[in-house]
């Protein structure tokens, strides 16, 4: 079970730690755009669009990651108060609510949505602009999927911890406390 | 029974949210998963056609990912990561705490000076408040620093951006109100330096009552005298990236999204001249930053279901019905509607509230007579969209959904507590209510630089 | 047509609009559709207008539509050019036929038909509902003398006309509509094309840029569209149908009489406003055309619908010069 768990968020990191790349590549690109058109005068639509396809695939393929590192903003007023078990209970649920449902919904909807733009060949609405929307399309269904397993792996984890045999317990991000400050991912205590 | 559930639908959407986000999971998360499970039932219940969340994946793409304004976001944090990491940052709010160590609360000011410096260079208020958090609160926390006041400073300068031009929020009302966007530009110019010097007068107060909420400054026994070579060192470098942003905005070599690019390269060439940038810290760098706009993005991403799927059920209406003005004064409808606009600012961001409010009361508020308080309509609108704009700024300060306040907690060190922020803010929308009645009474703080540019 | 009793249900479809109801004639035309629908069906037919963003993002409409996400739309059919290079050509043509002729071709010269062909494989059903009067071709801070003028000018411009300037050498620009404005203040553009004269008071442009120039070469007459879900379209009674379809040409005919009424006033006060008002020359059009004519040909050669829409076009063009250059005054 780590062993799926441990290569999902292996995934997510390593896919994550490549696109974090994009933030050089997108300053490039911006700095490209101004020198050529102002000192060199020539049309960037397709640069200008570039950028947003950058600014789109660095976060969607950082959703997951970010999960993982406990980055997504929460509101602890009253959660740091709760116990090991009671945080662990509530972070099933809300994958098991919230999140999952939620990245499923996006992923069945986002397969027809990207369906449709690749086979009518669906390019920029601008006559000067970027061909084959579906590639930046297909972004939204690669960062959901990750989300969904990084969610995979938090449920699993707070099952393993709530249900499973105690001598597991401490390899999971409940066994360290406090547990909204860390984010220590499974199995690597 | 059925109907009377439906209808009210969207306002249950809102008391599920509330407990929801203070059980300590994942804000984004919770938003979408809220909009999804509330669709849902629309759908079972016969309300809404099983294919409509569709429309969440379009959002998504259409409002969030194409969106080319909101490239500036992940600049600015990156800026924001390669200045502190690099020290930049730290040397230079210290040069200007030990320039203003005479003044009550001097680094606090300084924050505020520096927040109205990058409200000038953009318009969304992700990228900085982000970026001033990453940038001061590490900085003034480590100065003794009260987390109150430190995250409160922060949070409303870093919200000036929405208000001081350039401003996509100003844009956004100028369409909707078929007004020029340089009209209202001119028109944020007095209100922004208004709260700024509001801001700055209440932290002299309050760090002269109770100094120990910003401990003055002390020099660092290594380096027992601050010489001003090292005053130079510290406050030249950053200020010339500063000239840069702005020179190749006001230049006309960028817009204001690219000189976000301006500002991370010049940012990456500043701290690689004073070596500070190695492999391995600059990877650390690109991962922060990610993480950090994976954050923000999250909340955008979520925040769009929850936002559509209130609309769908008809929040917007239901919210308008509300407000049934016929038959009252122009200033009782005025009024009434700051005081909307406030109560919906707890829980909307300004976009939601602008399409809400503004394609209904827009031709009411132009239609308004107050007699001798305005010169002409032209101005009532311009009046009237200040006095959103200021408004719609205070939203994303008020809690407990007060964007602002989730951005600047998700950018913060994880000692910073929520608690904290709620805290240090109420103080700065109290000077932001003041604002508003102030407009109110004095239309001319936003007039008389339009009109006098006009002449 | 397979037609349900005249008996229809209440519809009530939400359209979802490309342009805020505020926005002179592009907002207000669909506005004023959700109006009359409703007075001209007795309340049987309700097309509730919905603001851009509110439920789907401008350019999110024709998906939303085709897969039954919304049930209607308010938009121009060039928005689309992405899916269907050839709607470019029922939205506004450089060069273009003026309202009359685009209308003449577009309902005797097979306009119509190749229109819903083309949207009929999306699953859209979608009717001509709106027009407008020429545009405007744009805001310069600099005056344009000569073709070579354009070489190396960024221009914010859009669609069709933008290729056409880039083959003259201009160096179209994207910018987001809500840096358009600062842009052209700042000089980081030196021109941009935006609306008719009337939108182009309102955003305030002459504040910014002092050459105001015409006529609109790229946008001489525009159509506006109600598009609505093929599925939903076939389930109204034979009689809503028609109702909408009525409404929509009434409304064809309001946009045209109110376009012309409202240019002449917003033109007084532009140049009250001390902005020099010019006219291309005919050397300048005349290049242009010819620019036009060499990214037409190219994008035939792309794009089989798009070519039969152009071959159309230009068919019905060439034989109704025969009546145009005769039948009208020529002044
Ligand atoms: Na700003
Ligand atoms: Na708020």
């Amino acid at each position: 079970m780590f062993k799926i768990m441990q290569f999902l968020d292996f995934l997510n990191t390593r896919i994550a730690k490549v696109a974090v790349w994009i933030i050089p590549l997108l300053v490039l690109v911006i700095m490209t755009d101004i020198t050529l058109r102002h000192w060199f005068v020539i049309g960037s639509t397709k640069l200008q669009e570039l950028e947003w396809h950058l600014h789109g695939a660095l976060f969607l393929f950082c959703l997951g990651w970010a999960y993982i590192k406990n980055a997504h903003v929460r509101i602890e007023l009253f959660a740091e108060k709760f116990s090991a078990r009671t945080s662990a209970r509530i972070e099933l649920l809300g994958c098991l609510l919230f999140l999952m449902p939620y990245c499923l919904a996006i992923l069945y909807f986002g397969i027809d949505y990207i369906a449709y733009s690749f086979a009518y060949g669906e390019s920029s609405a601008s006559a000067t602009g970027l061909p084959y929307r579906w590639i930046m399309k297909s972004g939204i269904l690669a960062g959901f999927s990750l989300l969904l397993c990084a969610g995979l792996t938090r449920s699993l984890e707070a099952i393993i911890y709530l249900y499973g045999p105690t001598s597991l317990a401490h390899l999971t991000f409940y066994g360290t406390k406090p547990v909204h400050m860390s984010g220590t991912p499974v199995g690597r205590s | 029974m059925v109907d009377m559930f439906i209808d009210i639908l969207p306002f249950l959407m809102f008391a599920a949210l509330i407990p929801l986000l203070f059980s300590g999971y994942p804000v984004a998360f919770i938003l979408g998963g809220v909009g999804l499970l509330f669709w849902g039932l629309a759908v079972l219940l016969g309300a809404e056609n099983p294919q409509s969340f569709f429309l969440v994946v379009s959002r998504i793409f259409g409002s969030v990912v194409s969106k080319p304004l909101l490239v500036a976001v992940p600049m600015f944090i990156f800026m924001g990561t390669v200045l502190e990491r690099s020290g930049i940052a730290r040397d230079l709010l210290n040069a200007m705490q030990v320039a203003t160590r005479r003044i009550p609360g001097g680094l606090a000011i300084s924050v505020t000076v520096i927040g109205v410096i990058l409200a000038a260079t953009t318009g969304i208020i992700g990228a900085s408040v982000v970026m001033m958090t990453v940038m001061a609160l590490p900085v003034m926390l480590s100065r003794g620093y009260s987390p109150e006041l430190a995250t409160g400073t922060i949070a409303a300068s870093g919200t000036l951006g929405i208000l001081l031009p350039p401003s996509i929020m100003l844009v956004v009302m100028a369409d909707l109100l078929s007004t020029s966007a340089g009209g209202l530009f001119m028109a944020a110019i007095g209100p922004s330096l208004l709260l700024a010097a509001f801001y700055i007068l209440y932290i002299l107060i309050r760090t002269w009552i109770n100094p120990a909420l910003a401990p003055p400054y002390e020099a660092d026994p290594q380096e027992a005298k601050y010489s001003l070579w090292l005053f130079i060192k510290s406050f030249v470098p950053p200020a010339l990236l500063i000239a840069a942003v702005l020179g190749s905005i006001f230049g006309g070599i960028a817009t204001p999204t690219e000189a976000s690019g301006i500002g991370a390269f010049g940012a990456v060439i500043l701290a690689l001249v004073r070596r500070k940038l190695t492999f391995p810290v600059f990877q650390d760098v690109l991962e922060q930053s990610a993480l950090t706009t994976a954050m923000l993005f999250g909340l955008f991403v979520g925040a769009t279901a929850f936002s559509y799927v209130f609309a769908l059920l008809g929040g917007h209406e239901a919210i308008l019905h509300v407000m049934d003005t016929t038959g009252t004064g122009p200033w009782a409808v005025l009024c009434l509607l700051m005081v909307l606009v406030f109560i919906l600012g707890f829980f909307f961001d300004w976009i939601e509230i602008t399409l809400i409010i503004l394609p209904v009361f827009a031709p009411i508020i132009a239609a308004l007579d107050f007699g001798s308080h305005l010169p002409n309509t032209q101005a009532t609108v311009t009046w009237f969209a200040i006095l959103m704009a200021v408004n719609l700024q205070t939203s994303f300060l008020t809690p407990p959904f007060g964007f602002a306040l989730f951005y600047l907690k998700g950018a913060a060190p994880n000692t910073v507590k929520i608690q904290a922020i709620y805290k240090g803010i109420i103080p700065f929308v109290l000077i932001q209510i003041t604002a508003l009645v102030i407009l109110l009474i004095w239309p001319d703080l936003a007039l008389w630089l339009p009109a006098k540019l006009s002449q | 047509n397979t037609t349900t009793q005249e008996t229809a249900p209440e519809t009530h479809w939400r359209m979802s609009s490309t342009y805020p109801s505020s926005l002179i004639q592009l907002g207000t035309l669909g506005k004023r559709l959700e109006s009359e629908i409703a007075h001209v069906s007795g309340g049987t037919v309700t097309l509730e207008f919905v603001e851009p963003g509110v439920l789907a993002p401008p350019f999110e409409i024709f998906d939303a539509i085709s897969y039954g996400a919304i049930e209607a739309g308010w938009s121009t059919p060039g928005y689309w050019a992405g899916k269907e290079p050839a709607l470019q050509l029922f939205s506004s043509v450089p060069f273009g036929p003026s309202a009359p002729e685009y209308l003449g071709w577009f309902d005797f010269g097979g306009g119509k038909e190749l229109f819903e062909e083309i949207y009929h494989k999306h699953n859209i059903h979608s009717i001509i509902c709106g027009m407008t009067p020429p545009e405007a071709s744009g805001w310069f801070k600099k005056e344009i003398k000569t073709i070579d003028d354009f070489k190396g000018l960024k221009i914010r411009f859009f669609g069709l006309g933008a290729k056409v300037l880039e083959e003259v050498g201009a160096a179209p620009q994207l910018i987001a509509g809500g840096e358009i404005y600062q842009a052209l203040e700042l000089g980081t553009i030196d021109a941009t094309e935006y609306a008719m004269p009337a939108v182009d008071y309102k955003m305030g442009f002459y504040e910014v840029a002092n050459h105001y120039y015409f006529p609109g070469w790229h946008q001489q007459s525009t159509f506006f569209e109600l598009m609505i879900n093929l599925d939903k379209w076939n389930s109204l009674s034979e009689t809503q149908q028609h109702q909408i379809n009525t409404v929509c040409a009434a409304n064809v005919r309001y946009g045209i009489s109110e376009g012309e009424a409202l240019q002449a006033e917003a033109i007084v006060n532009i140049e009250k406003a001390g902005v020099q008002i010019h006219t291309w020359s005919p050397e300048i059009l005349s290049e242009l055309r010819t620019a036009w004519d060499k990214v037409a040909t190219e994008l035939a050669e792309n794009n089989p619908d798009f070519k039969r829409a152009w071959v159309s076009l230009q068919t019905f063009r060439e034989t109704y010069q025969g009546w145009a250059s005769r039948g009208y005054l020529k002044e």
